[in-house]
């Protein structure tokens, strides 16, 4: 893993103490509301509904066993037991008091966590493939990259006030496992066909009230020119970005706008009067970062899974688990484990400081201390031995933390919504709290098969309801809470924004439509179809008669 | 229908009202209710409140005139109880949450 140099330390700890002053100064009465509010967000400090909100950085989903027990610590010393990942490989933590954020901030910065850039309009936290150095199929480890992007965003004065906030994403394989497509940069890492590493860079991605699939704008950029060409695109959004309408504000609409041929040509020309000296990224740093990210040798121990799988068909309850939450890794032998923070009818993405202590501990006996946060709110541990599944099934078991749904109905990814956000039009949380209780039955969700449910509480699309295969909106009409139904959308491998089927429905009635829904698909799927592919088949036609016909 | 004022606590952002003895208190019960017609003066306290550095953020609710004060509006009755879904993650705060909706102490 990174490990923070003598630089990146100073800059932390200055950050803190700069804010601990600001807030001081605050109190005190010396800042105004009005004042200080920008310099609380620039910390990741926002005040949502019943309290301050932290959210914190997990740059390109990555922790160590020791940066989750801090951040355990912290769940439990400043908040009230429990802290919630989010899709962008961030944690927050709802309950937070402007007066103690300084000390948890000091916390946090002996762990080489921070909030910096997890607000406001400028580079926000770039992710990354949670399966980044453990996937067979990866050309290159997207963390290194992200890393470089890392150094080069983080406090760059240029693009600290931009437009509006700039997500980038980066993966290393060709299944897109950090929806990139729906970022403002999409970065896949390729080769050419000299074998050279590179990006096919997308931009202009995003959801919210606009969601956009990012184009293609340079199929081949090679690796030394990244950041040159990030400069490039970033001035170009920076000139002609709209200030004038924040609902106009994002890269994609200027993508969109311009089209994406005119605007790759612009940024062509702004990356040629750009000084390569300055901006190529040198060998010498990558392959630091490189020596950095390199896991230790895993022994390739290929008879761990014969005899792993003689347990599977002794045990009727690990058999669905592995199935679901565990994917091959690059050495033969082990697995990449995904544990899942959607217990039926819990919150998704919540996760207690007991349980982040366990998973900690669990992280260094079976996983090198590492662990992944996914932009689906769950949890990875890369590099589990298959010789050790069982035990840590049973551990996981203990800790409430082995529900076998990864990619099933009930692995439901869902904002906050008005249980806390501010910015809400209806709850999102209770809706999938229920749906996954109708799901509950493990065998029939393991029969439906892939299906991604994802829930937002506005319009600014925070549980990317956009992408999901069956997507809700919550919206306010007149007071009351009502969920807008969209089918189609496709955030995992694939993207595309999936469409309204028709109008909207109460709390109750969206249970029962997602349920209808997947009763329809049951009824029409052929022999091995998912539920995304017999949708395209059918179109939505048949799903609309059943879920209006009768009402 | 009558209103109330309510507010974050600059301190720890905490939802409080502003209450008959010009404090400012976290529950609900103890806000003071106004006419219409005195929403104004309600809102001067605000802004003086927040000018001395207590709240920020104040305004305006209207409310039933019952005991506690009710809004109509879903987003302030989650602000004066608590998020729906209890604050912890297991199956036992849904659960209480189903037995007594909307009310009852956090966690
Ligand atoms: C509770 C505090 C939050 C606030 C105030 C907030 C605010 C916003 C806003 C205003 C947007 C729209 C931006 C735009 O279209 O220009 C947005 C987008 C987004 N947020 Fe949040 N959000 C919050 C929590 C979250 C959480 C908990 C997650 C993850 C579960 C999240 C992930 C995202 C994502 C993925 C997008 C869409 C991608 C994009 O177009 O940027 N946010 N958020
Ligand atoms: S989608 Fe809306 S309700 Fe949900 S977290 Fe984002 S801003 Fe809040």
């Amino acid at each position: 893993m990174y490990v923070y140099d003598s630089l990146d330390k100073t800059l932390l700890n200055q950050r803190v103490a700069e804010f601990r002053d600001q807030v001081q100064r605050r109190l005190d009465g010396d800042l105004t509301e009005d004042q200080f509010k920008p310099l609380r967000l620039m910390n990741g400090l926002y005040l949502q509904l019943h309290a301050y909100m932290l959210r914190v950085a997990i740059p390109y989903g990555t922790l160590s066993s020791d940066q989750m027990r801090k951040l355990a610590y912290v769940a439990k010393t400043y908040d009230r037991g429990y802290g919630h990942f989010t899709t962008r490989q961030n944690i927050q933590f709802n309950w937070i008091e402007l007066s103690t954020a300084p000390d948890l901030l000091y916390d946090l910065s002996e762990v080489d966590l921070h909030a910096i850039q997890t607000s406001g309009n400028c580079i926000r936290n770039v992710t990354a493939d949670p399966y980044a150095g453990a996937a067979a199929d990866e050309l290159d480890d997207p963390r290194i990259w992200s890393e470089v992007i890392r150094q080069w965003s983080t406090l760059h004065p240029e693009f600290s006030f931009l437009p509006r906030k700039f997500k980038i994403a980066v993966t290393g394989s060709e299944a897109d496992r950090a929806a990139i497509k729906f970022h403002d940069i999409g970065l896949k890492i390729v080769r050419n066909n000299e074998g050279v590493l590179g990006f096919a860079v997308y931009v202009g991605g995003g959801q919210g009230r606009t969601p956009i699939v990012a184009p293609l704008i340079k199929a081949f950029l090679p690796a030394p020119d990244l950041l040159r060409y990030l400069d490039a695109v970033l001035r170009v959004y920076n000139r002609h970005g709209r200030r004038d309408n924040i609902y106009k504000a994002r890269i994609k609409i200027l993508v969109d706008s311009m089209g994406a041929d005119s605007f790759a040509a612009e940024v062509a020309s702004e990356f040629n009067r750009l000084d390569p000296k300055l901006l190529s990224v040198r060998d010498d740093d990558v392959s630091r970062l490189r020596d950095m990210f390199a896991q230790p040798y895993l022994r390739p121990d290929p008879d761990s899974s014969s005899s792993f799988e003689d347990l599977v068909k002794k045990s009727p309850r690990l058999g669905p688990w592995f199935k679901s939450n565990a994917h091959p890794h690059k050495t033969p032998g082990y697995s990449i484990v995904t544990i899942s923070l959607k217990p039926i009818g819990g919150i998704p993405g919540d996760a207690t400081a007991e349980q982040m202590f366990g998973i900690a501990d669990l992280a260094d006996r079976f996983s090198l201390g590492e662990i992944r946060v996914t932009y689906t709110q769950n949890l990875i541990l890369p590099h589990v031995r298959q010789a050790d599944l069982f035990v840590l099934w049973q551990e996981l078991e203990r800790l409430n933390l082995a529900t076998p749904n990864v990619g099933l109905a009930s692995d439901i990814i869902a904002c906050p919504g008005l249980d806390y956000c501010s910015l809400a039009n209806a709850r999102s949380i209770p809706i999938s709290q229920r749906i996954s209780e109708r799901f509950a039955n493990l065998n029939a969700q393991h029969d439906v098969g892939p299906l991604d449910i994802r829930i937002s509480g506005c319009i600014n699309a925070c549980g990317h309801h956009h992408a999901g295969h069956i997507g809700i909106l919550g919206v306010d009409k007149k007071g009351e809470e009502r969920y807008q139904l969209t089918l189609g959308g496709q955030g995992n491998g694939e993207s595309a924004v999936g469409k309204i089927v028709g109008p909207g429905f109460d709390e109750d009635g969206i249970v029962d439509a997602v349920e209808t829904v997947v009763s329809t698909y049951l009824s029409l799927r052929t022999e091995g179809e998912v539920f995304s592919q017999t949708l395209a088949r059918t179109g939505q036609d048949p799903f609309k008669e059943r879920l209006y016909d009768n009402r | 229908m009558p209103f109330i004022l309510s507010a974050n606590r600059l301190r720890d952002g905490a939802v409080v009202y502003f209450a008959q003895d010009n404090s400012w208190s976290e529950r609900i019960e103890d806000a003071a209710a106004v006419p219409e017609d005195r929403v104004g003066k309600l809102e001067e306290a605000g802004l003086d409140a927040e000018a001395r550095n207590h709240v920020v953020g104040s305004y305006a609710i209207e409310v039933a005139a019952s005991c506690p004060p009710y809004s109509t509006r879903l987003r302030e009755r989650i602000r004066s109880h608590g998020p729906t879904v209890g604050d912890r993650q297991t199956r036992t705060a849904v659960e209480d949450h189903q037995s007594r909706p909307m009310g009852g102490p956090e966690g």
